[in-house]
């Protein structure tokens, strides 16, 4: 099942209608826990395929109770490093011989993520901070949530609980979560082909165009279309599955919070995947800062071992997103991107002081420049999602050493009046949103409106999924 | 309670002209907008094809091709085949070939042509004998979109001789006519898929033996009794009898590659008897069949860009006759 797709939406208003039936908890468990498996065997029409998956989720939750009895720390440490272990050898990352990997195909979807809340978990529970010992319904209702399954967002064990509890669905909810479907299918079915289109059109004209500078120039849009791209169709998918979620009477955390408006990148991971760059500050940032401090109780050394704890954690981010060498690399990049940005604001304020360096922060020109300097890391680092180290390669002999300079210097400069507009336009959305002003959001403007996106939306999956040939072919 | 029926009423309502008011603008821009593509794409919708004939009828005096993925350029980007060749050196071509073209489908759409009242200077019909083969369904198929504009012009017993596309009749059929109807989009889903995102990719390209092609010949001797020989005198019969002027073309095909299977007697009377029956119904008839060496080909019709190229020159030259310009250059 594909989501977000029409087969998706019809599973979760089905779910949402037999959930809504009764308010017994017991209920609502049970139909969670039946959806939640019938949408993990949808992925796969092979059973024995899901045995890993399935061994990995139960060496998860015998974990749990091992740890939640015990709280031996020398076991707790064992079962994280087998855990992180099974995951990367499940992963299929290539740093194991392949002689070492299950000669089979084997079911995957959603395991980053099942894995950061199982993780999660097994430390609450080394720690004793989870509010209540966790069932096996429970656990395999939580980990394996389907609506966010394939992508997030990791939403933690104590808020689950939380939202499951008190989420009320009102008319005025309803319809909200009903324009935020609308909204993520419109974002998903549209924008983002759009722009992966666009991205691929200025990646060729990239490469094949005559004179340098017109390289340069679709060098700096294919940079600055791919993060735009991936912004898109992530928060079109989270918008569609918070939307379907809060008919399932669970309010999902939101992901993303504005992210190109950031004025650093470390501002940027708090606004970009949140929940994401949430685990990470609690799991691994705070307690590897705190593991440091421990070793290195120096006062004056406390910003430097946050420059280095920062690094670590974004870099582990990095590494996260895939298999890879590659993906080493854009660890790098972006470990150096949240280090680098707080070394600056260590040697700031040490230069400056606490109000000179916020005044120097509200020149409208400082923020326009940390915008664009942010937003332009960011799409550097993201070159390695999408190319191989060959086609970097050709790329950059395509553009030469000018003409990269000249395509990032494009990228900065244009980025900076871009992101200073979609800056003050999305400030005025916001205080048009908080005054209530009564035309935007009058309920005949709002129907139109969002009519109008559900149309467009149908017709573009028309379009994206026409029918298979009638007539079967041979091979001519 | 009463005031708030009537504004969910109005609500709903307001929902219902925004769906109609954005389907029309949808409409009104691809009516404008969808451009003529350079050849048919695999799955062509039947709303294309109208669109298509009705632009035909508007000019006079075109060459309009019928055939199969060789003159359709399988393989082939649109700009290297033969009729983009000679719509390049300025001959007024249209090409209806399409990859599963067959004689049926050839019937058909010269039907529709003289329907629409579209008047060629000459309609050049592709004769490949391996489209003729009987115990092929395949080649008894007529395309959906062609047998959804053209089904009424068969003959009962015409169509008891083909296989009906699938999904041609039922419920569904029924609701896909509809929203046809309704939404321009609808009806040209497939085209605009194939013009945004490229048209069906062709199978993997396997090594090319003669063991592949075995059977691909039928050798029994040809009738009129023969769907595909039926169908392709029809076309000719009908096109001749409305004053159209007929030029066929017997396929090349790659004899150093087929030589086991074509090479004889049976093959070579089944050409003639094809070249009569044409003849007699008012057709030229080219014999291009052992016209191009080896090199011309991908494999047992269909042609490289040079054959396409080589191909081109000798349609140019021909249609000369017909008073359609190809430019000198090409025709030499």
């Amino acid at each position: 099942m594909n989501v977000p797709s029409y087969a998706f939406l019809a599973f979760g208003v089905l779910v949402a209608i037999l959930i809504n039936i009764s308010q017994r908890s017991a209920w609502r468990r049970g139909v969670w826990l039946i959806a939640n498996l019938a949408c993990v065997a949808s992925f796969t029409l092979a059973p024995l395929s899901l045995i890993p998956f399935g061994s990995f989720l139960l060496f998860g939750f015998v974990s749990i109770k091992v740890v939640e009895h015990w709280r031996n720390r020398a076991a707790f440490w064992t079962i994280l490093v087998l855990l992180v272990g099974a995951f990367c050898w499940l992963k299929r990352y290539t740093f194991i011989p392949p002689g070492a990997l299950l000669p089979f195909g084997y079911f995957m979807v959603g395991m980053s993520y099942v894995s950061f809340r199982i993780v999660h978990l097994i430390i609450d529970a080394y720690q004793d901070s989870l509010p209540e010992a966790i069932g096996i319904i429970n656990y395999i209702n939580y980990t394996l949530n389907f609506p966010s399954l394939i992508a997030g967002p990791i939403q933690l064990y104590p808020d689950y609980l939380r939202s499951q509890r008190g989420t009320v669905l009102d008319d005025a909810a309803a319809l909200r979560a009903i324009e935020r479907i609308i909204v993520g299918f419109f974002k998903v079915a549209i924008v983002s082909p759009l722009l992966l289109t666009l991205h691929q059109k200025t990646l060729s004209e990239a490469i094949t165009s005559a004179a340098v500078g017109e390289r340069a120039v679709f060098a700096a849009l294919m940079l600055a279309v791919y993060p735009v791209y991936i912004y898109i169709n992530f928060s079109g998918y989270m918008d569609t599955v918070i939307g379907i979620a809060r008919f399932l009477r669970l309010e999902l955390p939101e992901n993303f919070n504005r992210p190109f408006v950031s004025r650093g990148f470390i501002e940027l991971w708090g606004r970009w995947h949140m929940t994401l760059s949430n685990w990470i500050k609690t799991y691994i940032y705070s307690p590897l800062f705190i593991g440091l401090m421990h070793r290195f109780p120096k006062p004056s050394a406390q910003p430097i071992l946050g420059v280095v704890a920062y690094f670590v954690a974004f870099f582990f981010v990095g590494v996260w997103h895939g298999q890879t060498a590659s993906f080493i690399f854009i660890g790098v990049m972006f470990g150096l991107g949240v280090s680098v940005n707080k070394l600056y604001q260590i040697l700031m304020l040490r230069q400056f002081g606490r109000l000179q360096y916020h005044a120097i922060c509200e020149r409208s020109i400082y923020k326009a420049f940390s915008r664009a300097l942010t937003f332009s890391w960011f799409a550097l680092s993201s070159l390695w999602f999408w190319a191989t180290w060959p086609q970097l390669h050709q790329i950059a002999l395509e553009l030469g050493a000018p003409g990269a300079a000249l395509a990032t210097m494009l990228l900065l400069f244009g980025a900076a009046p871009a992101l200073a507009l979609l800056d003050a336009m999305q400030n005025w959305s916001a205080r048009e949103a908080r005054s209530q002003s009564p035309l935007p959001w009058s309920p005949y403007v709002r129907i139109v409106w969002y009519t109008a996106l559900a149309t467009l939306v149908v017709s573009a999956t028309a379009i994206l999924n026409a029918p298979a040939p009638h007539v079967i072919y041979k091979a001519f | 309670m009463k005031k708030n029926n009537f504004h969910r009423a109005i609500l709903a309502a307001l929902g219902l002209c925004t769906v109609i008011v954005v389907i029309a603008f949808q409409n009104i821009i691809i009516d404008f907008f969808f451009p003529s593509l350079p050849r048919l794409t695999t799955d062509f919708s039947p709303m294309y094809l109208a669109r298509e004939l009705r632009a035909y009828a508007r000019e006079r005096g075109a060459a309009i091709f019928f055939g199969d993925s060789v003159l359709w350029g399988y393989r082939l980007e649109s700009n290297d085949t033969a009729l983009a060749l000679l719509a390049r050196e300025g001959c007024r071509c249209r090409n209806l070939a399409f990859k599963s073209g067959n004689p049926a489908n050839d019937y058909l759409l010269s039907r529709l042509l003289l329907e629409s009242h579209v008047n060629p200077g000459v309609v050049v019909l592709e004769i490949n004998q391996a489209v003729l083969n009987q115990a092929d369904s395949e080649y008894q198929t007529v395309h959906p979109a062609i047998w959804s504009l053209a089904h009424q012009y068969l003959t009962r017993r015409e169509r008891l001789m083909l296989t009906p596309p699938v999904a041609a009749d039922g419920r569904w059929a029924n609701l896909e006519r509809i929203a046809s109807s309704v939404s321009l989009l609808y009806a040209m889903r497939s085209d605009l898929h194939a013009m945004l995102y490229g048209d069906v990719p062709p199978p993997p390209r396997l090594r090319i033996t003669p063991e592949l092609f075995e059977g691909t010949y039928d050798l029994s001797p040809l009738a009129l009794s023969n769907v595909g020989v039926h169908f392709l005198v029809e076309t000719a019969h009908a096109l001749h009898q409305a004053g159209v002027p007929v030029l066929a073309f017997h396929t090349p095909v790659n004899h150093a590659l087929l030589h086991s299977y074509i090479d004889n007697v049976q093959y070579r009377s089944n050409k003639t008897f094809l070249t009569h029956e044409l003849l007699a119904r008012g057709a030229s008839v080219l014999d291009l069949d052992s016209a191009f060496p080896s090199n011309a080909f991908l494999d047992e019709t269909h042609l490289t860009p040079g054959g396409q190229n080589r191909l081109a020159r000798i349609l140019a030259h021909a249609l000369h006759h017909y008073s359609v310009q190809a430019r000198v250059n090409l025709a030499r």
